[in-house]
């Protein structure tokens, strides 16, 4: 039995590596393509034909993917009676077309091959514990990669995820004060202000300097770091401002905390927006032109990464010292637990996931400025903590996603004066949506208290007990 | 009873096909980028008035191989910078094949990257700041730039006031405030002048502070470039605190919420805009008496101009902003976004507000600008003169 | 613009009689605003003192008020208008209470004051929605409207109304508190909810009357602010809200004098900081105000001492 899965294994391993050499051979085979379809060299005597033509291959020069290929179609549909298309070009077209999606269902391939190997050879723990959640973030990450060649990456769907894992990780780095340490923090969007500001002014081009601080000749800082050590970087100046600002209001209690944290990201927005630090921050006005990522990938990938920290934080001594403290403080202390320095580490912490959170949303948005991260920010993220469960990691992921969706993407529509034939539907008009948002997070708020997850954590071994559980009883009946 | 209601349905939903008839050989979407609501909504909306009585003039378009129903597809961005990226998102879903806007320009900057990388082409209406076109290939716009206006109004304050001491107020973080003040303070000072400058944060409702400091510093003018939400706030409270300092502004107070707020007070207010109501080129004349019939025909639309006739400039150049997109789809012969975008350096058009040719970085070439001032018994403006850099 | 812009704009004149004239209008301002505060603050004060609840809404309860005066004087004159705009308000607050709050009485703290942030947020969204977003222009008042001057300061009469109002309002609340049965009940209910709820104080009835409270005056003090600055946004009470709570942190939370000293404190106090030229900070001010008050006086000025019990 144990040969036949690794055997099965292998084949599939051989299959996937098959089909991303192919895929990976037709990248390349565009050029080549359009001289072997226009084997009568129409194009050179047709100007429209020509220009068409020029469009596909200024795209792929400019690497431009999106752009290529709606080209490409329009180039193919309109000039189709004077191009030959023979079978092999057909298929080259075809693996042209496709070639992201197979090399992401091939590397999905392979992770299946090597969940198989490690169920033939260890079925209990391991296979649970490592091979299952591995094969299911593959998975995920290969369905990203499918879904953004297929709908585009600056799609409504894309945009939408790429928001969300930004959330999704400012809303678990919330939980991780609100919901496991207990600490009312309100202060995250002054965090998020301070890691998207770092990350800005550390990696906009020296070359595009002096167009963005344009009122400050070029601004202070003539140099430029790579994205990703800026977010580091955005991430530690975050949780440095943490530190400073933990040693003094991590003394006081609950409200007063919560009003204290609610203070500080005001001060930090006031001092951002000050003119007298123009040369660095701008001043007031926008800061653009930076590095941006240019796949969904990488918030996945980064959002991913430290939600993982994360939750290695809170199942590790910290992690429960974090959950005795939230559940009773006098308790804790008198267990040992060094009340202050505990709390300064999960704000300080929480505070660097926000700040990469921030540096991550600036890229998102492609500019920044320090007049959007209000205290409606921080609301919006605490609803989002609260919607998917205090004290759950996968409630807030849950909660993030939905809550982007719907209040910017699925319930537009309410936004919308609607005729269904010669009746206007009532109430539709600009502003409905948010009213109807904000009337749902009431009633999951004084309803649903426990939110979608209360404080349990997603769990596909759970699930599948679950369903056994449930179709066992069935069968009893 | 259940197959009747089936059947008027299916009426119901084949009554749009219907009406589209086929006269028409396809629709080409033209997408409004405007807040409606936000410090610039008021503004917003007269622009987005504008366009949509230019669409109700010329809803068509005329191409080669036949005439295209135009579809308006609006898009409220909040004057918001931060909701910008999905509400460009949401026009370039719709398949719009040219947007128009942003009234403001910080929106507008912070949906460039959007535009651009769907390969849409975006015509400013009114946004006034450099930053809006500068690197961004793809936008274009009609009016003049806060370069251009500052200098015209340190010259008019100069000129006309005789002031050597000003002092500015704008909106902290707003683009087209500090932009302009920025622009006004280099000229002023390069004249000779003196300038004291402040900012308040969005949500500021005390301006006694500012305006007291205006008269502490000695100021002869001030120049207030802010959204309409705040210029009669500003203006209010100077009349209620006797302060009697001739305000300057800049286009976003050629509305006639500042004739409201100034109608009354011995206040003297002047801004520069793009386009006078009195002007008696016959085009402008036309399109004035168009558009107050056009308005007064619906109560919705005259409440969306602040509930009277006065014609705004915005609307003005919103109208000529959707004609410039009908000859921007002439010339391309398409209503493609890449033919568009080729041709787009190319159109000319002859609007209501003047010659438009497109210059340097897609800005419209505009040499001189109308001041107008606002009479305060009868709550109209009134035409100063034509101001241009050059005296 | 450079920072040598920003130089202080206050104390130019040479003698004393310019230095008054040139600094009255920033005094007056201060004492007009900090007399709105004030009104708010009690709202904060006294909810907080009986319900320990950061009551996020009421910022928002006040701009209803602005809000309902608004639409009802387009339609109706001053006299039917100015008393339904109070009980409309009223009536919110006490709605508010009752649908948001009270469910939550035995839940933790947190639960509640999220419930607070949740109604704050449904309350601006709804009137952004009914109102279409725009600033709306709150009606010209008689009399407080009109202009006055004092020595060579020209202001409205609601700068000089409102510290006088305000002054009355207290002193009546103070007397309804210290002299009548429902004031014992409060006072008694945020000593100790526990103990008073045994002794048979009708808790529901005596936090539904500090909401009624709370919003008339919100009423009072959104009539007086928005004579003051015309424009009715729906997010135009946040800011005031936020600063009024502050203004009640700083008095000491629950002690309605505080509330008051705080908030005139706070009002003045922004305003020499917008004298002196640095307007950025001028919101950034009263948090930073608030968190030294926190950490050096955790109870404020007046505020009792509280025990936090195990």
């Amino acid at each position: 039995m144990k040969t036949v899965k690794i055997l099965i294994a292998l084949v599939l391993a051989v299959c996937a590596v098959t089909v991303i050499y192919f895929a990976q051979s037709a990248k390349d085979s565009l050029p080549g393509l359009l001289e072997t379809m226009d084997a009568q060299q129409l194009a050179a005597q047709d100007d429209k034909m020509l220009k068409a033509r020029d469009r596909v291959t200024d795209a792929l020069e400019e690497g431009d993917r999106e752009k290529t290929l709606r080209n490409l179609t329009r180039y193919l549909d309109g000039f189709s009676d004077k191009l030959t298309f023979s079978d092999g070009v057909n298929r080259e077209l075809m693996l042209f077309k496709n070639y992201p999606v197979l090399t992401a269902g091939s590397i999905f391939l392979l992770a299946i091959a090597l969940a198989l190997v490690v169920y033939a050879l260890d079925k209990g723990k391991k296979f649970k514990k490592l091979a299952l959640p591995l094969v299911l973030i593959a998975a995920l990450y290969c369905g990203i990669y499918i879904v953004e060649n297929i709908t585009g990456v600056n799609s409504m769907l894309m945009t939408v995820l790429k928001k969300g894992a930004i959330y999704a990780l400012i809303a678990v780095s919330m939980n991780l004060l609100n919901g496991f340490t207990g600490l009312f923090s309100l202060g995250q969007a002054g965090f998020m202000l301070i890691g998207a500001y770092a990350y800005a002014i550390l990696s906009i081009p020296v070359e595009n300097r002096a167009q963005v601080y344009q009122y400050y000749a070029g601004g202070l800082i003539q140099f430029s770091l790579p994205p990703l050590l800026s977010i580091v970087i955005a991430g530690l100046a975050a949780a440095f401002f943490a530190f400073l600002i933990g040693l003094p209001v991590l003394r006081l209690k609950s409200d007063y905390l919560a009003i204290a944290t609610l203070g500080f990201a005001e001060i930090i927005r006031a001092v951002f927006q000050y003119e007298g630090l123009g040369p660095i921050t701008n001043g007031s006005n926008l800061l653009r032109r930076f590095t941006v990522f240019s796949t969904a990938l990488y918030p996945f990938a980064i959002a991913g990464v430290c939600i993982a920290l994360i939750t290695l934080l809170i199942h590790s001594t910290y992690g429960r010292a974090f959950k005795a403290i939230r559940d009773d403080e006098v308790a804790a202390e008198a267990m040992g637990i060094n009340l202050f320095a505990h709390k300064q580490l999960a704000f300080v912490i929480s505070s660097f996931f926000a700040g990469v959170g921030g540096a991550l949303l600036a890229m998102y948005q492609t500019t920044v400025q320090a007049a959007a991260f209000t205290s409606a920010m921080t609301y919006e993220i605490l609803l989002i903590v609260v919607i998917g469960g205090m004290g759950s990691i996968s409630g807030s992921v849950i909660a993030s996603f939905l809550f982007v969706a719907a209040s910017e993407w699925w319930l537009r529509f309410l936004d919308n004066e609607t005729m269904i034939g010669s009746f206007q539907v009532p109430l539709l008009r600009s502003g409905f949506r948010m009213v109807a948002f904000s009337a749902v997070i009431m009633a999951v708020v004084l309803f649903y208290r426990k939110g979608i997850m209360g404080d349990k954590e997603f769990s596909l071994a759970r699930m599948i007990g679950w369903t056994r559980h449930r179709k066992e009883a069935h069968d009893e009946r | 009873m259940k197959k009747l209601t089936a059947l008027f349905l299916a009426l119901m939903l084949l009554l749009p096909v219907i009406a589209l008839g086929e006269e028409y050989a396809g629709e080409i979407v033209i997408g409004i980028y405007e807040p409606a609501s936000g410090p610039n909504g008021a503004g917003g909306k007269q622009e987005t008035l504008g366009i949509y009585y230019a669409n109700h003039l010329a809803p068509t378009v005329e191409l080669s191989d036949g005439v295209y129903k135009i579809r308006l597809e609006e898009v409220d961005n909040q004057s918001s910078n931060d909701k910008a990226p999905t509400a460009a998102r949401t026009l370039v879903d719709a398949g719009a094949s040219i947007v128009l806007g942003s009234y403001g320009s910080g929106v507008s900057i912070a949906a460039a990257d959007i535009f651009d990388a769907a390969g849409v082409v975006a015509i400013g209406i009114s946004c006034t700041n450099p930053q809006v076109t500068i690197g961004n290939p793809l936008y274009y716009r009609i009016c003049y730039l806060d370069p251009f206006q500052g200098t015209v109004l340190a010259n008019f304050a100069m000129d006309e006031f005789t002031a050597k001491k000003a002092y500015t107020l704008a909106q902290l973080g707003n683009d087209y405030d500090v932009g302009l003040a920025y622009y006004f303070t280099e000229a002023f000072k390069g004249k000779g002048g003196e300038v004291n400058g402040e900012t308040f944060p969005l949500g500021t409702s005390d301006f006694t502070a500012y305006l007291t400091s205006a008269v502490n510093a000695g100021a002869e003018v001030i120049f207030s470039p802010t959204s309409t939400e705040f210029a009669s706030q500003i203006i209010t409270q100077a009349a209620a605190n006797g302060i009697k300092i001739p305000i300057l502004a800049g286009d976003t107070w050629d509305s006639s919420v500042i004739l409201d707020a100034a109608k009354g007070t011995d206040m003297s207010v002047s801004v520069s805009t793009f386009f006078d109501e009195g002007d008696t080129s016959s085009a402008a004349a036309d399109f004035v008496k168009g558009f107050k019939e056009w308005l007064n025909a619906n109560p919705d639309k005259l409440a969306n101009n602040g509930g009277n006739d006065i014609v705004a400039a915005v609307s003005a150049l919103g109208y000529d902003g959707y004609m410039v997109a009908l000859e921007a789809l002439k010339l391309a012969d398409s209503g493609e976004r890449e033919d568009i975008a080729e041709i787009m350096a190319d159109v000319t058009f002859n609007g209501v507000t003047g010659a438009i040719v497109f210059g340097e970085n897609g800005d419209a070439v505009r040499d001189q600008a109308f001041i107008k001032k606002s009479n305060n018994e009868t709550g109209a403006w009134e035409f100063v003169k034509v101001q241009s850099v050059s005296e | 613009m450079g920072a040598e812009d920003f130089g202080p704009h206050f104390s130019k004149g040479t003698s004393m009689s310019d230095f008054i004239s040139a600094n009255l209008p920033y005094l007056l301002a201060g004492i007009s605003v900090g007399g709105q505060y004030a009104l708010i603050a009690i709202g904060y004060t006294m909810v907080y003192g009986i319900l320990r609840l950061i009551n996020f809404a009421h910022g928002d309860i006040f701009t209803v008020a602005a809000y309902c005066m608004v639409y009802m004087n387009a339609t109706l004159p001053l006299y039917l208008s100015l008393p339904l705009t109070i009980i409309l308000t009223v009536l919110l607050g006490f709605s508010v209470e009752r649908i948001a709050y009270k469910p939550l009485r035995s839940a933790p703290r947190m639960s509640i004051m999220i419930s607070a942030i949740g109604v704050s947020y449904l309350l601006q969204n709804l009137m952004w929605y009914i109102t279409g977003g725009l600033a709306k222009q709150y009606p010209t008042l008689p009399f407080i409207s009109n202009p006055v001057s004092i020595y060579t300061a020209t202001t409205k009469m609601v700068t000089l109304v409102t510290p006088v109002l305000t002054l009355v309002l207290v002193v009546a609340l103070v007397q309804l508190i210290n002299h009548t049965k429902v004031g014992m009940a409060m006072r008694a209910v945020s000593k100790d909810f526990e103990t008073s709820k045994l002794m048979g104080i009708k808790i529901n009835k005596v936090i539904s009357v500090t909401f009624i409270i709370g919003s008339f005056l919100a009423a009072v003090g959104s009539m007086l602010y928005f004579s003051n600055y015309t424009a009715v946004t729906p997010t135009a009470g946040a800011m005031p809200g936020l600063k009024a709570f502050v203004a009640a942190v700083f008095g000491g939370i629950g002690s309605i004098p505080g509330a008051v000293i705080g908030a005139f404190i706070i009002g003045i106090a922004e305003n020499i900081i917008k004298a002196l030229g640095l307007t950025s900070f001028s919101d950034a001010f009263t948090f930073a105000l608030l968190i030294i008050i926190l950490i050096f006086k955790p109870t404020g000025l007046f505020g009792e001492p509280q025990q936090e019990k195990v």
